[in-house]
């Protein structure tokens, strides 16, 4: 079997004591970020990305694997004790997480929570060591044509999850392709859109624009929401451990969310959010008794809960099987590993085999750690979100600024950031929401590359994208997703899922 | 003649001006042809693409009913960029402890809750905080003092 001989060869990379340790450190930092309200996995992937710089690229992979893991379940903690959602993906679990708190089951809800995600995890892991081997083979096919329209395929998906109006999500992704074009342009040694700053020639600084978007605007939109006083729900904790008939009751939503979430993190624009979105719509409608949803009922956690964590592992395998991200937080992977000199693509596999699988066995070690850690923890965590609001947010501002500034050592970057707040909250507040921008921007130069060698192979004529199958393939499943929200009936029914 | 939507208008207008910006910009770049693209051709393209979608937004909000423009909050916003910003310039030229320091000062001027005593307190701690993990720990190479 090879995956048994791949996954081996992932363990023995990801085993190391000193991988292992990087793994620990990211998930508990990432949990530390994670866990401060109104900091999601994007914000707090982009804030720590510099600790990984000086590592090898496995480490370092795995360690920013971890961070993502552990700030995932942060917002989660965060979302069930005081009723603010780290990132959307977490939106959800508000819903019952919170109620269970206020009914005094706070330490249940986080269990399930972090038992739920390992379960998920751990099924997770598998598939994509099971699905990313094959979808690379058929990658390397791929023609420059097939590659533009994948992306095309990838960036309608992000639009139509995006919440509000379609077309601002779809302006939000052209006008994050064009960003992505600012500076150098590789073919034809131009320096271009630079607009007379010099220190844009080498391009838009992706993670300050992420940190902007996602970590400064959303401080400053917190800081609009003065007066309205958060309780939280920390006297009560109790035993973490969900009881025996906790158990019982969740078990197959637990297995629920996680098929649920496997499959549709693997789609691209999918993810966590989506994933924990459907899972808590599906269990409304098929757990018995239903009555208790909304009201803190413990399954209302463990489906969401699982979805999200199978989903964000899962939107790994795009990434690295294909080298195109699903979602913000796998566009700032794809940046750490170009940071790292790796090319995302199918030939990782090939040519890197022992990072590929590494990665892959880490996951599994990261969920397992994110169990050990977030159990006997918990009170620590609590204790940070017992932390006012106003004593929390100067020192969010410093590390974003320090994680912004140590990329490139350049304080030009942070002027950057100042922008890129600025527009971003702006942008929120208008309502266009941030991720399609972001997945815009990391694609811009791949998709101008691949159409530019796709016409250059066909002199130029367009039809080249609807001859070859597989990208007439991807063209027609966009077109279908735009028109599936065009549709009425079908929209509202996403505005429904996603208002909820 | 009345605006019906002004959050949709302006959003708009805001994506219509930097999609013609970007035309303007491109025409000092060489355009090429579909099969040897020049620097400007798919920024020309998308630039055109933002443009018109800026006005699917900007023209019906004339006429259907929308939202009002958003309440913008500008102690928040100007304090948390403007501290960014000091800390970039302080950072080059008086180290990174003062940076930090001024990054927390203004900064907190966005919540009027914090105490000034608070702030003060908080600056102190996040300074050697942060020092403490990203030059002891990390062993980041930052400037910690001014450089004179």
């Amino acid at each position: 079997m090879d995956i048994v001989a791949n996954l081996a060869l992932g363990f023995g990379v990801a085993v190391s004591l000193k991988n292992l340790l990087y793994c620990f450190f990211g998930v508990f930092l990432g949990t530390l970020i994670g866990v401060l309200p109104g900091i999601g996995p994007v914000a707090t992937v982009a804030m720590l990305l510099p600790l990984t710089f000086n590592l090898d690229p496995a480490a370092a992979m795995i360690m920013l694997a971890g961070i993502y893991y552990g700030a995932q379940y942060g917002g989660s903690t965060t979302a069930i004790l005081v009723n603010i959602p780290g990132e959307s993906s977490s939106v959800i679990t508000t819903l019952d997480g919170y109620q269970m708190a206020r009914q005094g089951r706070a330490g249940p809800a986080l269990g399930i929570a972090a038992i739920g995600s390992f379960v998920a995890g751990s099924v997770a892991t598998l598939v994509v060591a099971l699905f990313s081997p094959p979808l690379a083979e058929i990658a390397l096919k791929f023609q420059p044509a097939d590659y533009f329209s994948l992306m095309v395929f990838g960036l309608v998906g992000a639009v139509v999850l995006a919440r509000g109006s379609l077309r601002k999500a779809i302006a939000m992704v052209v006008l994050g392709l064009m960003l992505g074009l600012i500076g150098f342009d590789v073919n034809s040694g131009v320096i271009r859109f630079t607009f007379g700053i010099p220190a844009l020639a080498e391009g838009i600084s992706f993670v300050a624009l992420a940190m902007g978007m996602f970590g400064i605007a959303e401080v400053i939109t917190n800081l609009e929401q003065r007066g309205k006083n958060r309780e939280v729900f920390t006297s009560a904790l109790g035993s973490v451990l969900p009881s025996r008939d906790d158990l019982r009751r969740s078990s197959w939503s637990i297995v629920r969310g996680t098929v649920l979430g496997s499959v549709l993190g693997i789609l691209p624009g999918g993810g966590a959010l989506l994933a924990s979105f459907a899972a808590y719509t599906i269990e409304k409608k098929i757990a018995k008794p239903p009555r208790n949803f909304g009201d803190g009922d413990i399954r209302g956690v463990a489906a969401p809960e699982s979805a999200n964590n199978a989903g964000a592992q899962t939107s790994f395998i795009p990434m690295l099987t294909l080298g195109v991200p699903s979602n913000p937080t796998m566009a700032l992977m794809i940046g750490a590993l170009m940071i790292q000199g790796i090319q995302p693509g199918p030939q990782v596999m090939s040519q890197r085999p022992e990072l590929f699988w590494g990665i892959v066995a880490s996951m599994w070690i990261g969920n397992l750690f994110l169990l050990a850690l977030n159990l006997p923890m918990i009170g620590l965590w609590v204790r940070l979100l017992r932390v006012p609001y106003r004593l929390l947010f100067p020192a969010i501002l410093v590390f974003c600024c320090i994680g912004v500034f140590t990329i490139n050592n350049n304080a030009s970057d942070l002027f950057q950031l100042v922008v890129f707040s600025g527009l971003g909250y702006l942008l929120i507040k208008l309502g266009c929401e941030p991720a399609p921008l972001i997945l815009g921007l990391v694609l811009g130069p791949m998709m101008e590359e691949y159409l530019r060698r796709a016409l250059l192979i066909s002199l130029g004529d367009p039809i080249v994208l609807v001859t070859s199958p597989l990208s007439l393939a991807f063209l027609l499943a966009a077109a279908a997703l735009l028109a599936s929200i065009a549709v009425p009936l079908i929209r509202t029914k996403r505005e429904e899922a996603l208002k909820e | 003649m009345r605006i019906r939507s002004q959050s949709d208008f302006w959003c708009g207008l805001l994506f219509v001006a930097i999609g013609a910006t970007v035309l303007v910009a491109a025409g000092q770049y060489r355009l090429g042809t579909a099969a040897r693209m020049g620097p400007a051709y798919f920024p020309t393209l998308l630039g055109g693409l933002l443009l018109f979608l800026g006005l699917t937004l900007t023209i019906p909000a004339l006429f259907k009913d929308g939202e009002k423009f958003p309440r913008l909050h500008w102690r928040p916003l100007a304090m948390v960029l403007l501290s960014i910003a000091a800390f970039g310039v302080t950072l080059e030229y008086l180290g990174f402890a003062i940076a930090v320091a001024v990054l927390v000062v203004i900064g907190g001027l966005a919540d009027p809750d914090l105490r000034p005593i608070e702030a003060a307190g908080l600056a102190v701690f996040l300074v050697l905080f942060s020092i403490g993990i990203f030059v002891g720990l990390l062993g980041l190479p930052l400037n910690l003092w001014p450089s004179f």
